[in-house]
Protein backbone atom coordinates (compact mmCIF):
# COMPACT_ATOMS: atom_id res chain seq x y z
CA UNK A 1 0.00 0.00 0.00
CA UNK A 2 3.00 2.41 0.98
CA UNK A 3 4.43 2.23 -2.41
CA UNK A 4 0.92 2.39 -4.33
CA UNK A 5 0.41 5.58 -2.43
CA UNK A 6 3.28 7.76 -4.01
CA UNK A 7 3.85 6.21 -7.35
CA UNK A 8 3.63 9.18 -8.65
CA UNK A 9 6.98 10.69 -7.25
CA UNK A 10 8.74 7.07 -7.90
CA UNK A 11 7.78 6.46 -11.29
CA UNK A 12 5.94 9.04 -12.52
CA UNK A 13 6.30 12.46 -13.52
CA UNK A 14 7.42 13.88 -10.00
CA UNK A 15 10.31 10.78 -9.91
CA UNK A 16 12.97 9.07 -11.48
CA UNK A 17 13.20 5.81 -11.17
CA UNK A 18 13.37 3.06 -13.94
CA UNK A 19 11.49 1.35 -14.69
CA UNK A 20 8.72 4.34 -15.67
CA UNK A 21 5.10 3.81 -14.89
CA UNK A 22 3.59 1.93 -17.65
CA UNK A 23 0.35 4.07 -17.33
CA UNK A 24 2.48 6.82 -18.47
CA UNK A 25 1.92 6.31 -21.95
CA UNK A 26 -1.35 6.36 -22.36
CA UNK A 27 -2.07 9.36 -19.50
CA UNK A 28 0.69 11.41 -20.66
CA UNK A 29 0.71 13.06 -17.31
CA UNK A 30 0.14 11.64 -13.31
CA UNK A 31 -2.56 14.63 -13.01
CA UNK A 32 -4.64 12.47 -16.10
CA UNK A 33 -3.98 9.48 -14.04
CA UNK A 34 -7.44 8.50 -11.66
CA UNK A 35 -4.73 6.66 -9.05
CA UNK A 36 -3.54 10.37 -8.41
CA UNK A 37 -7.01 12.20 -8.18
CA UNK A 38 -7.95 8.84 -6.14
CA UNK A 39 -5.14 9.97 -3.86
CA UNK A 40 -5.71 13.66 -3.49
CA UNK A 41 -9.54 12.71 -2.91
CA UNK A 42 -8.77 10.44 0.04
CA UNK A 43 -6.75 13.26 1.79
CA UNK A 44 -9.95 14.67 2.35
CA UNK A 45 -11.30 12.35 3.59
CA UNK A 46 -9.14 12.47 6.80
CA UNK A 47 -10.81 13.06 10.34
CA UNK A 48 -11.62 16.81 10.98
CA UNK A 49 -8.85 18.57 12.74
CA UNK A 50 -10.15 20.11 16.11
CA UNK A 51 -10.10 23.81 15.45
CA UNK A 52 -11.26 23.48 11.90
CA UNK A 53 -14.94 23.93 13.02
CA UNK A 54 -14.53 26.92 14.59
CA UNK A 55 -12.30 28.84 11.97
CA UNK A 56 -15.19 28.34 9.71
CA UNK A 57 -17.39 29.37 11.84
CA UNK A 58 -15.78 32.34 12.18
CA UNK A 59 -15.08 33.59 8.84
CA UNK A 60 -18.84 32.47 7.74
CA UNK A 61 -19.93 35.02 10.05
CA UNK A 62 -18.85 37.98 8.67
CA UNK A 63 -20.40 39.25 5.94
CA UNK A 64 -19.38 39.71 2.18
CA UNK A 65 -16.89 42.34 1.60
CA UNK A 66 -17.12 45.61 -0.29
CA UNK A 67 -20.21 45.95 -2.37
CA UNK A 68 -18.68 46.59 -5.76
CA UNK A 69 -22.70 46.50 -7.21
CA UNK A 70 -23.40 49.27 -9.70
CA UNK A 71 -19.84 50.61 -9.54
CA UNK A 72 -17.65 51.78 -12.58
CA UNK A 73 -14.39 50.65 -13.11
CA UNK A 74 -11.62 52.90 -14.56
CA UNK A 75 -8.10 52.78 -14.63
CA UNK A 76 -6.32 55.79 -13.20
CA UNK A 77 -3.28 57.12 -14.14
CA UNK A 78 -0.93 60.10 -14.29
CA UNK A 79 0.47 62.27 -17.32
CA UNK A 80 2.77 64.72 -16.46
CA UNK A 81 1.63 66.41 -13.12
CA UNK A 82 -2.48 65.30 -13.52
CA UNK A 83 -4.30 62.44 -12.47
CA UNK A 84 -6.54 61.10 -14.97
CA UNK A 85 -8.87 58.22 -15.51
CA UNK A 86 -10.38 56.12 -18.51
CA UNK A 87 -12.95 53.63 -18.67
CA UNK A 88 -11.61 50.15 -17.71
CA UNK A 89 -12.98 48.41 -20.48
CA UNK A 90 -11.71 49.85 -23.31
CA UNK A 91 -7.59 49.16 -22.09
CA UNK A 92 -6.07 45.85 -23.63
CA UNK A 93 -3.36 46.00 -21.70
CA UNK A 94 -0.48 47.54 -19.82
CA UNK A 95 2.73 47.51 -20.87
CA UNK A 96 6.79 48.41 -19.46
CA UNK A 97 7.79 51.82 -21.53
CA UNK A 98 8.96 50.44 -25.02
CA UNK A 99 10.93 52.53 -27.45
CA UNK A 100 9.31 54.47 -29.91
CA UNK A 101 10.06 54.72 -33.19
CA UNK A 102 9.02 57.68 -34.89
CA UNK A 103 7.48 58.65 -38.84
CA UNK A 104 9.72 60.60 -41.02
CA UNK A 105 7.87 63.75 -42.66
CA UNK A 106 4.84 63.74 -39.81
CA UNK A 107 5.37 66.45 -37.94
CA UNK A 108 2.77 67.33 -35.48
CA UNK A 109 2.97 66.87 -31.62
CA UNK A 110 0.03 63.94 -30.77
CA UNK A 111 1.55 61.34 -32.75
CA UNK A 112 4.62 60.14 -31.40
CA UNK A 113 5.33 57.52 -33.82
CA UNK A 114 4.93 53.53 -33.80
CA UNK A 115 5.82 51.12 -30.94
CA UNK A 116 6.22 47.32 -31.26
CA UNK A 117 3.78 45.51 -29.11
CA UNK A 118 3.92 41.87 -29.14
CA UNK A 119 4.93 41.82 -32.87
CA UNK A 120 2.90 44.28 -33.71
CA UNK A 121 2.81 48.11 -35.03
CA UNK A 122 0.65 50.51 -32.76
CA UNK A 123 0.19 53.98 -33.35
CA UNK A 124 1.86 55.52 -30.17
CA UNK A 125 -0.10 59.20 -29.46
CA UNK A 126 0.80 61.53 -26.53
CA UNK A 127 -1.71 62.29 -24.20
CA UNK A 128 -0.84 65.44 -22.65
CA UNK A 129 -0.45 67.22 -26.29
CA UNK A 130 -3.87 65.72 -27.12
CA UNK A 131 -5.18 67.13 -23.61
CA UNK A 132 -3.34 70.44 -23.34
CA UNK A 133 -1.26 69.40 -20.42
CA UNK A 134 1.77 71.71 -19.56
CA UNK A 135 4.91 69.60 -18.64
CA UNK A 136 6.17 68.65 -15.59
CA UNK A 137 9.79 70.18 -13.81
CA UNK A 138 12.03 67.89 -14.59
CA UNK A 139 13.79 66.96 -11.26
CA UNK A 140 10.25 65.98 -10.20
CA UNK A 141 10.44 63.86 -13.67
CA UNK A 142 13.42 62.03 -12.70
CA UNK A 143 12.43 60.49 -9.51
CA UNK A 144 9.61 58.82 -10.98
CA UNK A 145 10.81 58.10 -14.16
CA UNK A 146 10.78 53.93 -12.63
CA UNK A 147 6.83 54.42 -12.52
CA UNK A 148 6.86 54.90 -16.91
CA UNK A 149 4.29 52.76 -18.52
CA UNK A 150 2.27 52.15 -21.51
CA UNK A 151 -1.46 51.67 -21.68
CA UNK A 152 -2.54 49.77 -24.92
CA UNK A 153 -5.94 50.91 -25.78
CA UNK A 154 -8.72 49.15 -27.79
CA UNK A 155 -11.16 51.43 -29.13
CA UNK A 156 -13.74 49.84 -31.31
CA UNK A 157 -10.63 48.02 -33.00
CA UNK A 158 -8.51 50.83 -33.33
CA UNK A 159 -5.37 50.30 -30.97
CA UNK A 160 -3.81 53.47 -29.43
CA UNK A 161 -0.78 53.25 -27.05
CA UNK A 162 0.09 56.01 -24.88
CA UNK A 163 2.62 56.47 -22.31
CA UNK A 164 1.84 57.83 -19.44
CA UNK A 165 4.07 58.54 -16.36
CA UNK A 166 2.71 56.24 -13.31
CA UNK A 167 -0.70 53.58 -13.45
CA UNK A 168 -2.63 53.21 -10.07
CA UNK A 169 -4.26 50.35 -11.81
CA UNK A 170 -8.20 49.62 -11.69
CA UNK A 171 -10.40 51.19 -9.52
CA UNK A 172 -14.12 51.05 -8.79
CA UNK A 173 -15.90 54.24 -8.50
CA UNK A 174 -19.54 54.43 -7.33
CA UNK A 175 -21.34 56.88 -9.94
CA UNK A 176 -22.36 58.98 -6.55
CA UNK A 177 -19.04 59.87 -6.05
CA UNK A 178 -18.79 61.55 -9.80
CA UNK A 179 -19.02 65.57 -9.06
CA UNK A 180 -19.68 67.86 -12.22
CA UNK A 181 -17.04 69.18 -14.20
CA UNK A 182 -16.65 73.17 -12.50
CA UNK A 183 -18.28 75.48 -16.07
CA UNK A 184 -15.39 77.84 -15.18
CA UNK A 185 -12.82 75.96 -15.80
CA UNK A 186 -11.48 77.25 -19.28
CA UNK A 187 -8.27 75.18 -19.82
CA UNK A 188 -8.81 72.69 -23.18
CA UNK A 189 -8.35 69.73 -20.65
CA UNK A 190 -11.54 70.13 -19.36
CA UNK A 191 -13.21 69.80 -22.51
CA UNK A 192 -12.32 65.83 -21.96
CA UNK A 193 -13.32 65.19 -18.53
CA UNK A 194 -16.82 63.87 -18.16
CA UNK A 195 -16.88 63.63 -15.12
CA UNK A 196 -14.41 64.27 -11.65
CA UNK A 197 -14.27 62.04 -8.69
CA UNK A 198 -12.36 62.32 -5.52
CA UNK A 199 -8.84 59.23 -5.14
CA UNK A 200 -7.44 59.56 -1.54
CA UNK A 201 -6.16 63.69 -1.29
CA UNK A 202 -6.59 63.52 -5.56
CA UNK A 203 -8.84 64.92 -8.36
CA UNK A 204 -9.26 62.52 -11.14
CA UNK A 205 -10.59 63.49 -13.96
CA UNK A 206 -12.74 60.49 -15.49
CA UNK A 207 -12.16 61.47 -20.02
CA UNK A 208 -15.04 60.96 -22.27
CA UNK A 209 -13.74 58.14 -24.31
CA UNK A 210 -15.78 58.79 -26.99
CA UNK A 211 -14.46 62.49 -27.66
CA UNK A 212 -11.22 61.71 -26.99
CA UNK A 213 -10.92 59.42 -29.68
CA UNK A 214 -13.07 61.23 -31.86
CA UNK A 215 -10.51 64.04 -31.61
CA UNK A 216 -7.59 61.88 -31.59
CA UNK A 217 -7.97 60.46 -34.86
CA UNK A 218 -8.80 63.71 -36.46
CA UNK A 219 -5.47 65.29 -35.15
CA UNK A 220 -3.02 62.75 -36.57
CA UNK A 221 -4.58 62.78 -39.85
CA UNK B 1 -27.07 22.13 -16.44
CA UNK B 2 -24.31 21.95 -13.64
CA UNK B 3 -25.02 19.16 -10.93
CA UNK B 4 -23.59 18.92 -7.62
CA UNK B 5 -21.85 15.12 -6.75
CA UNK B 6 -21.79 14.10 -3.50
CA UNK B 7 -21.94 10.84 -1.20
CA UNK B 8 -24.04 9.79 1.83
CA UNK B 9 -22.40 6.49 2.80
CA UNK B 10 -21.18 4.74 -0.25
CA UNK B 11 -24.12 6.10 -2.90
CA UNK B 12 -23.67 8.56 -5.00
CA UNK B 13 -26.51 11.40 -4.53
CA UNK B 14 -26.84 14.38 -7.19
CA UNK B 15 -29.02 17.78 -7.35
CA UNK B 16 -29.07 20.81 -9.65
CA UNK B 17 -26.93 23.76 -8.78
CA UNK B 18 -29.62 26.08 -9.77
CA UNK B 19 -30.86 26.70 -6.55
CA UNK B 20 -27.42 25.95 -4.59
CA UNK B 21 -25.67 29.09 -2.69
CA UNK B 22 -22.81 27.96 -1.83
CA UNK B 23 -20.94 25.24 -0.23
CA UNK B 24 -19.24 25.58 3.01
CA UNK B 25 -17.35 23.67 4.88
CA UNK B 26 -18.35 21.83 8.45
CA UNK B 27 -19.18 24.12 10.93
CA UNK B 28 -19.76 24.24 14.68
CA UNK B 29 -23.46 23.90 14.85
CA UNK B 30 -25.75 24.64 17.73
CA UNK B 31 -27.86 22.03 18.08
CA UNK B 32 -31.78 22.07 19.44
CA UNK B 33 -33.29 19.41 21.74
CA UNK B 34 -36.89 18.01 20.84
CA UNK B 35 -36.18 18.81 17.09
CA UNK B 36 -36.29 15.30 14.63
CA UNK B 37 -32.72 13.61 14.57
CA UNK B 38 -31.58 14.60 11.20
CA UNK B 39 -31.93 18.35 12.32
CA UNK B 40 -28.16 18.68 12.82
CA UNK B 41 -28.44 22.07 14.17
CA UNK B 42 -27.94 25.84 13.35
CA UNK B 43 -25.75 28.38 12.25
CA UNK B 44 -24.89 31.83 12.28
CA UNK B 45 -24.52 32.65 8.02
CA UNK B 46 -22.86 35.87 7.14
CA UNK B 47 -25.50 37.26 10.13
CA UNK B 48 -28.29 34.90 8.79
CA UNK B 49 -29.38 32.10 11.03
CA UNK B 50 -29.60 28.64 8.90
CA UNK B 51 -31.11 25.24 9.83
CA UNK B 52 -28.96 22.69 8.29
CA UNK B 53 -30.30 19.50 7.87
CA UNK B 54 -28.22 15.84 7.91
CA UNK B 55 -28.95 14.52 4.54
CA UNK B 56 -27.53 11.18 5.70
CA UNK B 57 -29.18 10.71 8.73
CA UNK B 58 -32.45 11.55 6.87
CA UNK B 59 -32.55 9.29 3.83
CA UNK B 60 -29.83 6.41 5.62
CA UNK B 61 -30.42 6.52 9.21
CA UNK B 62 -27.05 7.29 10.36
CA UNK B 63 -25.26 10.47 10.66
CA UNK B 64 -22.49 11.95 8.22
CA UNK B 65 -19.15 11.14 9.51
CA UNK B 66 -17.57 14.25 10.31
CA UNK B 67 -14.21 14.22 7.09
CA UNK B 68 -12.94 17.33 5.74
CA UNK B 69 -14.77 16.49 2.80
CA UNK B 70 -17.94 16.70 4.65
CA UNK B 71 -19.78 19.78 3.65
CA UNK B 72 -23.28 21.91 3.49
CA UNK B 73 -24.45 22.59 0.74
CA UNK B 74 -26.49 25.77 1.12
CA UNK B 75 -29.83 25.92 -1.05
CA UNK B 76 -31.82 28.96 -1.84
CA UNK B 77 -35.19 29.29 -1.49
CA UNK B 78 -38.51 31.61 -1.13
CA UNK B 79 -41.58 30.78 1.26
CA UNK B 80 -44.83 30.71 0.54
CA UNK B 81 -45.01 34.50 0.73
CA UNK B 82 -42.20 35.16 -1.50
CA UNK B 83 -39.23 35.61 0.97
CA UNK B 84 -36.24 34.11 0.92
CA UNK B 85 -34.11 31.43 2.86
CA UNK B 86 -31.22 29.66 2.82
CA UNK B 87 -31.38 26.08 3.95
CA UNK B 88 -28.51 24.14 4.67
CA UNK B 89 -27.47 20.36 3.80
CA UNK B 90 -25.07 17.85 5.14
CA UNK B 91 -23.52 15.49 2.98
CA UNK B 92 -20.31 13.66 2.17
CA UNK B 93 -17.73 13.83 0.00
CA UNK B 94 -19.16 17.25 -1.63
CA UNK B 95 -16.07 17.15 -4.14
CA UNK B 96 -17.52 17.72 -7.78
CA UNK B 97 -19.48 19.10 -9.85
CA UNK B 98 -20.09 18.07 -13.72
CA UNK B 99 -22.56 19.02 -16.76
CA UNK B 100 -25.34 17.13 -17.33
CA UNK B 101 -27.74 17.39 -20.46
CA UNK B 102 -31.22 17.41 -19.60
CA UNK B 103 -31.61 14.32 -21.59
CA UNK B 104 -29.78 13.01 -18.57
CA UNK B 105 -32.26 12.89 -16.42
CA UNK B 106 -34.97 10.16 -16.25
CA UNK B 107 -37.57 9.38 -14.01
CA UNK B 108 -39.02 5.33 -13.05
CA UNK B 109 -42.02 6.60 -12.23
CA UNK B 110 -41.62 5.53 -8.64
CA UNK B 111 -42.70 7.39 -5.77
CA UNK B 112 -42.45 6.78 -1.83
CA UNK B 113 -44.43 8.67 0.29
CA UNK B 114 -42.12 8.79 2.92
CA UNK B 115 -39.47 10.41 0.36
CA UNK B 116 -40.72 11.75 -2.43
CA UNK B 117 -38.06 14.10 -3.21
CA UNK B 118 -36.17 10.85 -4.51
CA UNK B 119 -37.77 10.37 -7.27
CA UNK B 120 -35.37 10.67 -10.37
CA UNK B 121 -32.02 9.35 -11.91
CA UNK B 122 -29.43 11.16 -13.52
CA UNK B 123 -27.63 8.19 -15.79
CA UNK B 124 -23.67 8.69 -16.26
CA UNK B 125 -22.21 5.98 -18.04
CA UNK B 126 -25.15 3.29 -18.05
CA UNK B 127 -25.03 4.10 -13.57
CA UNK B 128 -27.66 5.34 -12.11
CA UNK B 129 -27.07 8.35 -9.69
CA UNK B 130 -30.27 8.92 -7.53
CA UNK B 131 -31.22 12.65 -7.65
CA UNK B 132 -32.39 14.81 -4.90
CA UNK B 133 -35.32 17.05 -5.96
CA UNK B 134 -34.48 20.08 -3.99
CA UNK B 135 -37.85 21.47 -4.61
CA UNK B 136 -39.56 18.85 -3.18
CA UNK B 137 -36.84 18.30 -0.28
CA UNK B 138 -38.54 21.52 1.21
CA UNK B 139 -41.70 20.35 1.46
CA UNK B 140 -40.32 17.59 4.44
CA UNK B 141 -39.17 20.30 6.93
CA UNK B 142 -42.18 21.90 7.24
CA UNK B 143 -41.74 21.01 11.02
CA UNK B 144 -39.32 23.93 11.13
CA UNK B 145 -41.15 27.29 12.21
CA UNK B 146 -38.67 29.40 11.29
CA UNK B 147 -39.03 28.70 7.58
CA UNK B 148 -42.37 29.95 8.06
CA UNK B 149 -41.92 33.62 9.56
CA UNK B 150 -39.01 36.08 8.19
CA UNK B 151 -35.61 36.43 8.66
CA UNK B 152 -33.44 38.35 5.99
CA UNK B 153 -31.14 36.85 3.53
CA UNK B 154 -27.95 38.87 2.33
CA UNK B 155 -27.92 39.62 -0.57
CA UNK B 156 -26.17 37.94 -3.20
CA UNK B 157 -22.62 39.60 -4.41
Amino acid sequence: MQKEENCWKRIGVWGQEEPRCPRLKEVIHCRNCDLFTQAGRNLLERDLPVEYKNEWGQVLLEKKGEDTIGTFPVVTFRVEGEWLALAARIFSEIIDRVSIHTLPHRKKEVLKGVVNVHGEIQICVSLEHLIGLEKQDKDKEKEQKLNDRMMVVNKDGDVWVFPVKEIHGIHHVHPDLFQNVPVTVSKSKSTFTKEIFKWKDKHVALLDDELLFYSLKRSIQ
Amino acid sequence: MLVLLFYLGDVMYTMKCEKVREVAPLVKLKEMPHTPDYFAGLFNYRGVIVPVIDLRMMIQGRPCEMRLSTRIILVDYVRDDNTPYILGLMAERVTEAVKKSEDAFVSPGLSMQEAPYLGGFVMENKEMIQYIDLDLLQNSFKFLPMLEGGNNVPDDD
